[in-house]
This record gives structure tokens, sequence and C-alpha cells, in this order.
């Protein structure tokens, strides 16, 4: 009865923290531009993160180690550091986008300009890591995040064409705009698998203190709740397909997104908008702060716990206020937080194979995951993976000189 | 003559990178592309009056919208201006129009004059309805 309860909590809070201020923006970019046609990016982004999520918990199960702790133990100090450069940079840029998010959602309720909350949010941000505890953080903000299934009920409430929807699960080329297309599948893509929603994870469970018992609770978390999100995604698609590409309108200012929802929902639908960007941005860059905390923590052998008081981890403490200074910078510098937020899921996209390339080595090490190692069809999958990473890393920056605004 | 699996891969990324990348828009084209934004800037004028009149939103949502949509129509207007196509006059003049059109929403919102909405809007429609004309005319003879 515990673990189902368990099983039921992972994914309410799974689906409640997936979506953020990335995916909404090129969810809704795509359908805007590309009508139903870009539907198979996000399940391809969807089926890509699954199984990494789930194989990141497993490692996290089995072996009672983070995926920078096992990187740093099987690969070297230089590799670690290597990919904390490149992923902290990365992670930053998301944090900042996501910050300008919430700041975003607040310009849409007040009229005050967005730029005017980049400090407070940075210090509700800062107290409530600083203040709360993982359980806070991971359950608390992310069953508020289920406010973002708003989305899919409105998907129900137009009735939208199902069997054009279906259609655009399978991959077509474009009519027109073909390098605007694959910018978008491109970010989409990025959106979907962020390396932080993986390394965060693992944390976490940690946090939880999950140990081997909860590899298949694990598994069905991890699928249910990604799975779930998507559909999320996907939704935001829809609803831009139907009610902005028939008008005309394209997504390139953030004061545009309030019309997926007024239009089914009345004035309902403004406020709803603003609570789930709002609070799916809140829950993402607590996540992203903490990753990047704990990459470093993790990665230089200090003690590192959400459910510590800041004193008894003074470093740990340290990095995460740096970190959120830094990002709130951005916001407060004045770059358009929907620019920010296509750049940076972009270069996630091109910085993709770093952090996936070593799940293939750390899934069949024995001494690691003893008998849960990877089988054939798990390798087979992230092989898969690692092909689509090297494509994105090559093809982003063409795409986006190209294709990107 | 033998030829490796990787230099095949790579050779495919770039014709997917050139192919994609085309090479280089003609003036034309970029005043059919920049007509397209100022269509979407006055599409998303239009809905956001329409909700704003039905108290769908609130006012201070509506006045930023309009002055950024305001913002957005001045730079497109410059970005025209650069560029040398027989639409470029037509459509220049239709852009002005819509910038004050939106300009009257920004004024109407900020006196909090809804009663102003429906007026503006009939002139919105008509002026969309010349603009996406002109975009199809354009699009047929590049």
């Amino acid at each position: 009865m515990k673990k189902l309860m368990e099983i039921a909590l992972g994914i309410v809070t799974s689906v409640g923290g997936f979506l953020e201020i990335g995916s909404i923006t090129t969810a809704a970019q795509g359908g805007a531009e590309f009508s139903f046609q870009l539907i198979w990016a996000i399940v391809l982004g969807g089926i890509c993160i699954i199984f990494l999520v789930e194989q990141s918990g497993r490692l996290a199960a089995v072996s009672g180690r983070t995926i920078p702790d096992a990187i740093r133990e099987r690969f070297g100090a230089n590799y670690f550091l290597f990919l904390y450069l490149i992923l902290g940079i990365v992670s930053l840029l998301v944090l900042g986008a996501e910050i300008g998010g919430v700041c975003v959602a607040l310009e849409l309720a007040t009229g005050i300009g967005f730029q005017w909350w980049a400090v407070p949010v940075a210090f509700v941000i800062w107290l409530i890591i600083w203040k709360g505890t993982f359980g806070v953080i991971e359950k608390g903000v992310s069953v508020l995040g289920l406010v973002t299934l708003c989305f899919v009920v409105a998907v129900f409430v137009i009735h939208p064409p199902w069997r054009q929807i279906v259609a655009g699960a399978v991959p077509s080329l474009p009519q027109h705009d073909s390098a605007r297309y694959w910018f978008i599948a491109v970010s989409i893509l990025g959106a979907s698998i962020s390396p932080y929603l993986f390394f965060f994870y693992s944390s976490g469970a940690i946090e939880d203190e999950w140990d081997e018992s909860y590899v298949g609770v694990n598994r069905v978390i991890a699928t249910g709740g990604m799975s779930f999100g998507s559909l999320i995604s996907i939704a935001v698609l829809i609803l831009a397909a139907l009610l902005l590409l028939s008008n005309g309108i394209k997504v390139e200012h953030y004061s545009q997104l309030p019309l997926l929802l007024v239009p089914v929902f009345g004035r309902w639908g403004f406020w709803l908008l603003v609570a789930s960007v709002g609070i799916a941005c809140l829950g993402a860059a607590m996540e992203i702060t903490l990753e990047i905390a704990y990459m470093t923590a993790q990665g230089f052998g200090w003690n590192w716990s959400e459910n510590q008081r800041p004193i008894a981890e003074a470093r740990f403490s340290f990095v995460y206020t740096i970190i959120i200074i830094l990002a709130a910078i951005f916001v407060l510098s004045g770059i358009d937080p929907l620019n920010l937020t296509i750049f940076s899921m972009a270069l996630t996209a091109a910085t993709l194979p770093v952090s996936i390339v070593p799940f293939l080595f750390l899934m069949n090490d024995s001494h690691y995951l003893r008998v849960y190692r990877n089988g054939w069809f798990s390798n087979t999958v992230v092989l898969l993976i690692i092909g689509l990473a090297f494509v994105l890393a090559l093809v982003t920056i063409p795409l986006q000189i190209f294709g990107g605004k | 003559m033998k030829v490796n699996s990787t230099t095949v891969g790579l050779l495919l990324i770039l014709a997917i990178c050139f192919s994609v990348s085309g090479c280089g828009q003609s003036d034309a084209g970029k005043l059919v592309a920049e007509a397209k934004e100022v269509n979407s800037w006055a599409a998303s004028a239009q809905m956001i009056s329409n909700a704003w009149a039905q108290g769908k939103v609130p006012t201070a949502y509506a006045h930023r919208s309009f002055e950024n949509i305001c913002q957005q129509l001045g730079d497109s207007t410059s970005r025209m201006e650069s560029l040398s196509d027989n639409h470029r006059p037509q459509l220049t003049a239709l852009v002005q129009q819509l910038l004050a059109l939106v300009s009257q929403l920004e004024a109407a919102s900020k006196a909090q004059d809804r009663s102003a909405i429906s007026h503006i809007d009939e002139q919105l429609r008509e002026a969309r309805a010349t603009l996406n004309s002109i975009i199809s005319d354009a699009s047929q003879t590049r």
C-alpha cells in the first residue's frame, strides 16, 4: 500500500513538474506555425526522457550514487569537470529562462515589467530552498504544478480533430519554411530531453532514500510521469494549432500566450495561464538551482542534502545562492525571456551527447548495477538516443542561424 | 571505392544542414515573411482587444500588449523600408495604418474606454483582409 501511494505521488509530482517555460513556448511555436505536424517531436522527446529518467533512478536506487557521482568515479575528474562546465553553463541559461518565465507570469498579472520582478522572484526561490526540505520542493510545488492540466482540459473542451492529431505523431516533411520547422523540432527535443531532469531525478532518489526495492516503483513513476507530462506539452501544441494558427498568429512574444486559454475559458483562462506559467517555471527554477548545486557538491565530494540545515552544508548552500544571483542577472539585464528560452533549449540540444554518452557505460557496469544492468533493449534505445543527440548537436547551430529568429 | 560509414553519416548531416538552410532569401521573400509577421501582430491585437472588450483579460495586460505590438509594428516598418520590391510601398502604408489602429487601442485601454473597441476592430479586420490579399499576391509573383 505504501509503495502504491509512493507511485501515485511520484507520478503526480512528475506530471506537475514536467512543464516549464521551454516546453510551453516550443510546443506553442510548433503548433502555431506547423499545426499538428510537430507532435512527433514531443512524442520522440518523451520516449527518450522516459528511458533516461528510468535509468538515472535505477542507478541511484541500486548503487546509492547519483549520476555526477558515478561519472566522476568512472570517467575521472577531467571528464567530470568538462561535463560540469558544459552542463553548468547550459543549466544557468535555462535557469535564467525559468526565472524569466516566473517574471513574465507576474508581468501578465500586474502589467509591471518583467525585469522588476527578477530580484523578488530570485529571493523567493532562494528562501524556499533555504528554508524548505526536499519534500516541500519535490511534492509541494509539483502538486501545485498540476494546474498545468488545464491545457489538457481545454483540448477536450474545444473538440479537436483527433485523426489529424494522431497523424501528427508520425514524422513528416514540412510543406513550407523547412529550416524553421527543423529548428522548432530541435528546440522541442531540447526542451523535452533536459539533462537537468534526469540529474535532478537521481539526486531526488538519494534524498528519498531509495534502495533496490524501488527499481519497479522507479520504472512506473518514470514511465507514467513522463508520459503524462508529454501529453500536457502536446495539449499546448494542439491549442496553439487550433486557436493561433487559424488566426495567423505566430508565438513571438510571451504576451501572446494567454490567447491559448482565454478563448476556451474566458477570464478564468487568463488566470489559469498565468498560474500555469508561474508555478511551472517556479518549480523548474528550483529544480535546476538544486541540480547545479547537487552536481557541484557531488562532483567535488562536499556534503549535500536539501533535507539538512544550510549550516550543515555551507558550500552547498553557497553554490545555490550564487547560482540564483547569476541567473537573475540575465533577467535583470532585460534579455527577452522568450528569446533566452529558445536559445537555451537549442543549446541544450547541442550539448546533449556530453551528458548522455556516459549512460551507456554506467548502465552496463556491474560494479554499480549488479543484476540490474541494462538489457539489449535498453542498450539499443540508449544507443539510438546517443545517435539522435549527436545529430542534434551537429544541426542545432546551422538551424539556429537559418531557422531561429 | 570503399566509403567509410562515418563519412557517409557526416555527409548526410551536412546535406541536411545545407538543404534546410537554403541559399538566403530574396527581397520579395523577406517582404512576404515580414508581412506575415505583421499579420500575426495585427491578429494578436484583434484577439486581445476583443477579449478586453468582453472583460476576459485585465486592462494592464491589454495595455502592455498593445504597447508591445506598436513597437513590433514600428520595427517591421523600418525593416521593410530597407527592402526593394514592387509591393513594398503598398505594404508599408498598410503597416502604418495598422500601427495607427493599434495606437488607438492602446489609448482606449489607457482610458478604459471599451466602447471604442468595436469601431477599431472593424477597421483592423478590413486592414488585415487587404494585407492578406497583398501577401497572397506577393507570394505568387515572387
